[in-house]
């Protein structure tokens, strides 16, 4: 019997190359991955007539007027209105953005008026509404406020200023 | 007659078992989706130029002239990244990319990504990334929306 001698050479095969693995895909790319901002104008604000409670006869006990964004004026207590020229709400002309919202920010803090050395206060200072929107990039609003009038308030033109602050929202 | 059919068998069977060998050692396909885009928001041109950059985690600020706007739609661009586990990868961003509007352009540049340079996709064979970037805008720069497209490329290390 002869002995079968088989020589069998195995080759030593490299399975992965130095460097780069082996994949079908081995990059992948996202394109026309989407940015977007929005620019808009900065947002202006002018008044365009001042808050005017017109003429007030004060009482022998005090009194509130009031006056709306409407341009209605009322009074409780002795305060009681005289005539009514001048009467008017602050209105203000906001400017900014084509299509933006903005939100309006009245004094939270009673405003002194004075007369020489008397003086009043004015408060809740109100709007018809805290946020609106501007078409075409312009919308007005009007602002109105109460006066505390005193006992025996001493007669007299009485003026201060307050802040009104619009921003976008 | 006998002994060169089984040599030759013997041959075919290395090289079947070297062709097998090589199959079992390829790496999953790398595949990355786009999951959304990156969002400036609204911001307010005041005459003064100025950037505005959106980080990897969504917050957004302002340098310069300009100021930040309603913050609807902030956001980094997000991605998934998916392929073969524990497998490294490297990210590859845009350097420059310009935005167009009704009336004008702005570039945008300084990408930064989440993870940064490279990732690895772990045991569960993903990972997740997000890309900011800074926006450059101008004295003048006209309102109006500006839009614009860029590609982010991974690619196995």
């Amino acid at each position: 019997m002869r002995t079968l001698v088989i020589p069998v050479t195995l080759t030593a095969v490299s399975l992965a190359s130095a460097g780069a693995a082996a994949a079908q895909q081995s990059s992948a790319i996202a394109s026309n991955v989407p940015v977007t901002a929005d620019i808009v104008a900065a947002i202006t604000i002018r008044d365009t007539g001042s808050l005017n409670f017109g003429q007030i006869v004060a009482g022998s006990s005090g009194g509130t007027v009031t006056l709306t964004p409407l341009n209605t004026r009322s009074s409780i207590g002795g305060a009681k209105l005289a005539n009514g020229i001048g009467t008017r709400a602050a209105t203000f002309d906001v400017t900014g953005a084509e299509a933006g919202t903005f939100a309006i920010t009245l004094p939270a803090s009673p405003v002194k008026i004075t007369s020489g050395a008397n003086e009043m206060t004015v408060d809740t200072f109100v709007t018809p509404s805290p946020t609106l929107a501007l078409v075409d990039g312009v919308k007005s609003f009007a602002v109105g406020a109460s006066l505390t009038v005193a006992a025996n308030q001493p007669s007299g033109h009485y003026a201060g200023t307050f802040d009104v602050t619009v921003a976008y929202d | 007659m006998k002994w060169r059919a089984v040599q030759l068998l013997l041959a075919t069977m290395v090289l079947g078992a070297a062709l097998i060998a090589r199959e079992a050692g390829a790496l999953a396909d790398i595949g990355l989706a786009t999951n959304g885009g990156l969002g400036f928001g609204q911001i307010i041109v005041t005459g003064t130029s100025g950037t505005v950059t959106v980080t990897t985690t969504g917050s957004r600020s302002a340098s310069g002239g300009v100021a930040l706007g309603n913050g609807f739609g902030v956001s980094p661009a997000t991605f998934t990244v998916t392929g073969e586990a524990d497998t490294a990868y490297g990210i590859t961003l845009p350097s420059s990319v310009t935005l167009t509007g009704g009336q004008g352009s702005m570039v945008m540049d300084t990408f930064t990504s989440s993870p940064s340079g490279s990732g690895n996709l772990g045991p569960g064979r993903s990972q997740a990334v997000s890309v900011g970037a800074t926006l450059h805008v101008g004295a003048s720069q006209p309102p109006g929306s500006y839009s614009g497209t860029y590609a982010v490329t991974v690619a196995y290390n």
